[in-house]
Formats: structure tokens, C-alpha cells, sequence
């Protein structure tokens, strides 16, 4: 079984990244399409994918939610994260509802602006390729819990091992 | 709590649900959760949607602009009918970008006999569109338009496809000012780049836009947005270049003629802040420039104040 903390630093790198690439994105988005260094004509068309309608989803520019999402992942793909098996689950609900969302954001691209814009397909990647490395991770080890017959067990033995104790 | 039994679970136990309690299950297995089922899946959805795209089109195709076509007068009617109150509840917010002074003995531009406020832009021009909500706004508390027709900015361009007014073919009558607009372009794209020629500039506005429109006398201008537009010459007073604000163009995305014009009726909307907002400063400007007539308008408290923020 592969351990668990296998390829932590990698996920968080990853998280990184998105989230690098999710800052630069909204300060363009606030300050100006003409900050990103990108083509603006043709089949890359930045500015033109930045700033289309479907830029903004339910009022919240989805630049915002990128980064918001990554800051989120940066949390979940920590190294001391990482081995939590409580987060686990969280982790990989929070990986599917980001690559859903990026196959929205792709048809919206293609088949609907006509554009694709470079930083919006890197952050498409990077978060593929989290969403790869979360639900191929193996699962921390989970707490087994003890039947009942096994904690009566335990405790006839606690309550003796504290007898004994007691007569030293 | 008893000690975690670290070693795994007892082969007896293995995979199968023990009391109320947890097992332990290796990642994968046979479900439909399996992580490579998963990862190809997405995979396979992503090859589709790009073959998918391909195959019907060849190459992404972007939606085309509309072309220009008379404005409902319902539409004309509802943005250049807004109540002074409205307008003075606006005011002019600090995000505007106030018309600049000329110099004191730059020579006044004038037409018939009165001040002329001069245009230039082009209907594929994103920002002239969101630059002439507010021109209309402004303009129709001097005169009247007529013939004002609708369209959007290009399908290609940075805010694609920005709902707005057109000046080609319209009138427009005042006693205070004459307005002349140029609509250089239309929005619709020739092979090879560029758009439709519309309308020329005579040899006067050439110079006045190459002199003017400039960073020497627009210093927000860098030299290289010399030539900007929209660019606006009112009298040879005052001098706009690009959008006075910059966060309009954004908030038109999306939004068809009738909802932008309701909500340049709401001083409380971004879109009614910034248009009202920029009609009150270009008000001001063209107030200085007819001599403050008509009173009723440039006797506004909001004007007035806007008139000592022009410099």
C-alpha cells in the first residue's frame, strides 16, 4: 500500500502555483486585462476570456473563486494535513467539485466565448493534476474500533493492571 | 480509550462492518470510485468537449457583434429623461476620471455659432460603448437626439459584445451646443484584421485628434495611448480620452440595452453611479463652455462643485 504522506510536497506545490496563478489573475481581473501577458487576438485571446460575461459567476468573479479555492487546498494538501484522515474525504470532495467546475469553465471557453485564455488553462492543469494526485492518494489509516467484546476485554485487564499497581 | 490496533484489522474482521465501528479499506478497489476511472474519466470529457469543438467548427468561433439599428424610443426615452434629483444623487463619484482643462489660450473649438463638443470613436470600441451612456445622459440636458441607433461593441475585443448606443446617423439639435460625432468603424470585422470603415474625419478633426489626444495635453495619457479613443473635444475646453471609468466597461458585460438603461436610472447600481456620474463631470464641462445655460441645469449644487473639481 503507498504511504499515505507519498507525494505531499508535490500537491502542495501544486496548491502554490494555483494560488499564484489565482492572485494574478484577480488583480488583473480588478486592475486591468492588459496586465496579463498574453496574446489578444486570435484563438488566445486573454483579455477577451477575462472579460466576457461568463468572467463572473453568481456576481463572484471566478477569478475570486480560483483563488479562493487554491487557498483552500493550500490548507488541505499541507503536509500536516496530509496524514488527517478525517480531512481526506473533505480533500477529495473539494478536488472533484474544483475539476467539475473546470470542465464548466472549458466548455465555456470553447463553445461559448470562442477563446481560450493561457493563465486560465494553467490553472485548469494544475488543478487536473492535483485532482489526479488526490483521489489516486491512498487513504490515511483509519482508528479501528473495537468490538464490544474486545473493549470488555480491555477493561477487565485495565481494572486488573490498576490492582496490581495499587498493592506496590 | 483501548489502543488503536495498529497492526490493521484481524483477517476475520477484514473488510467487513464490525458493530458501529470503522473499518479499514485499502484506497481503490473495484467500485466506480476508483481514482483511475476518475482521472480517465475527466480526461475522456476534456477530449471530447476539444474534439467535439473541433469537428463542428474547425476552429472556435467567436459570436458575432450586432449591427447597428435604431434604438426603441422606449430605450432613448428612459436615458434621456432622468430626473435632476437622480442626478444629483450621483454627483460625481471619486473613481471618475475628470475631464482635463486645455490651456488657457488653446483656440475654442466652435460650430454655427456655438460651442461644438466633438466625438471620435468607433462602434467597435469597447469603451467608447460605455463611454456614450453617459454622453447621452449629459448631451440630452443641453438638446435633443433624434435617430440615435443601438449596437454592440466587437465580438473579438476586450468586453466583448458591450451593449450601447451609436452616433452614426442620429441628430442632434440644441440653442447651446452643437454636438458632432464621429463613428470612425463600425463593429464588424474585415478579413485581415481592422473593422468597417463608417465615417472619415475631415482634415480639422484629424488635427485636433492628433494634437489633443495626446499625453502632451491628456496627462493620464501615456504616449503610447496617444490617439485614444473614445476621445472627446468639448469646445476646445475640456479633453476626454478613453473610458472615465474604468470599472463601467466591466460592469456592462452581460447586460442588454434595457437593463443597462435601468440601471443608469439607479444611482445606487455601479453602472447608474459611474454613467450619472460621468454625465454630471462632462455637464460640468459643457457648462463652462456655454456660458452656465441652460440655468437649470448648471445652476445645480452638484455642478457647480463639479466645476471647481475641473481643472
Amino acid at each position: 500500500m503507498k504511504h499515505v504522506l507519498e507525494w505531499r510536497y508535490l500537491q502542495f506545490a501544486l496548491a502554490f502555483i494555483g494560488l499564484g496563478l489565482g492572485i494574478y489573475l484577480t488583480v488583473a481581473h480588478y486592475v486591468s486585462p492588459a496586465l496579463l501577458v498574453c496574446s489578444n487576438s486570435g484563438l488566445v485571446n486573454c483579455a477577451r476570456v477575462t472579460t466576457s460575461p461568463q468572467s463572473v459567476v453568481l456576481g463572484i468573479p471566478v477569478a475570486v473563486l480560483g483563488l479562493l479555492y487554491f487557498l483552500g487546498m493550500l490548507f488541505l494538501t499541507h503536509p500536516r494535513s496530509l496524514g488527517s484522515w478525517r480531512l481526506y474525504p473533505w480533500r477529495y470532495a473539494y478536488a472533484v467539485a474544483g475539476i467539475i467546475f473546470v470542465l464548466y469553465l472549458v466548455y465555456t471557453e470553447l463553445f461559448v466565448i470562442g477563446s481560450i485564455c493561457m493563465y486560465c488553462t494553467a490553472v485548469h492543469v494544475d488543478t487536473f493534476l492535483l485532482f489526479a494526485l488526490i483521489v489516486t492518494a491512498a487513504r490515511p489509516e483509519l482508528p479501528v474500533r473495537q468490538t464490544k467484546k474486545e473493549m470488555a476485554s480491555y477493561k477487565a485487564g485495565r481494572k486488573r493492571r490498576q490492582g496490581r499497581k495499587s498493592w506496590k | 480509550m483501548p489502543p488503536l490496533n495498529r497492526n490493521g484489522p484481524t483477517s476475520s474482521r477484514k473488510g467487513k462492518k464490525v458493530g458501529a465501528g470503522y473499518n479499514y479499506r485499502p484506497a481503490g478497489g473495484g467500485s466506480w470510485l476508483n481514482p483511475g476511472y476518475l482521472v480517465g474519466g475527466v480526461v475522456l470529457v476534456l477530449l471530447a468537449l476539444i474534439l467535439i469543438k473541433i469537428a463542428v467548427s474547425g476552429s472556435p468561433s467567436p459570436a458575432s457583434s450586432t449591427a447597428a439599428r435604431p434604438a426603441p424610443a422606449a430605450l432613448v426615452r428612459s436615458v434621456t429623461t432622468i430626473p435632476p434629483a437622480t442626478l444629483d444623487a450621483a454627483g460625481v463619484p471619486s473613481n471618475i476620471t475628470l475631464p482635463v482643462a486645455t490651456p488657457a489660450k488653446t483656440p475654442l473649438l466652435k460650430a454655427g455659432g456655438k460651442p461644438e463638443v466633438l466625438y471620435v470613436g468607433a462602434e467597435y470600441c469597447p469603451y467608447c460603448a460605455s463611454e456614450r451612456w453617459a454622453m447621452v445622459v449629459a448631451l440630452s440636458r443641453f438638446g435633443t437626439f433624434s435617430n440615435l441607433g443601438i449596437v454592440t461593441s466587437s465580438a473579438t475585443d476586450v468586453y466583448p459584445n458591450t451593449h450601447t448606443f451609436t452616433f452614426y446617423g442620429s441628430t442632434y439639435t440644441s440653442k447651446y451646443l452643437t454636438f458632432v460625432p464621429v463613428e470612425t468603424y463600425t463593429n464588424q470585422p474585415v478579413p485581415g484584421g481592422g473593422y468597417t470603415t463608417l465615417q472619415t474625419p475631415t482634415a480639422q478633426q484629424d488635427s485636433i485628434v492628433s494634437q489633443y489626444d495626446t499625453s502632451n495635453y491628456i496627462p493620464y495619457l501615456s504616449s503610447s495611448s496617444n490617439g485614444s479613443i473614445p476621445f472627446i473635444d468639448i469646445a476646445g475646453r475640456y479633453l476626454v480620452a478613453g473610458a472615465s471609468a474604468a470599472n463601467l466597461p466591466p460592469a456592462l458585460a452581460g447586460l442588454d440595452w434595457t437593463q443597462i438603461a435601468s440601471q443608469v436610472r439607479q444611482p445606487s447600481t455601479t453602472i447608474g453611479s459611474d454613467v450619472l456620474g460621468i454625465a454630471n463631470a462632462l455637464t460640468a464641462s459643457i457648462c463652462n463652455s456655454t456660458g452656465q445655460q441652460p440655468a437649470s441645469v448648471c445652476s445645480s449644487p452638484v455642478i457647480v462643485k463639479a466645476e471647481q473639481s475641473l481643472k
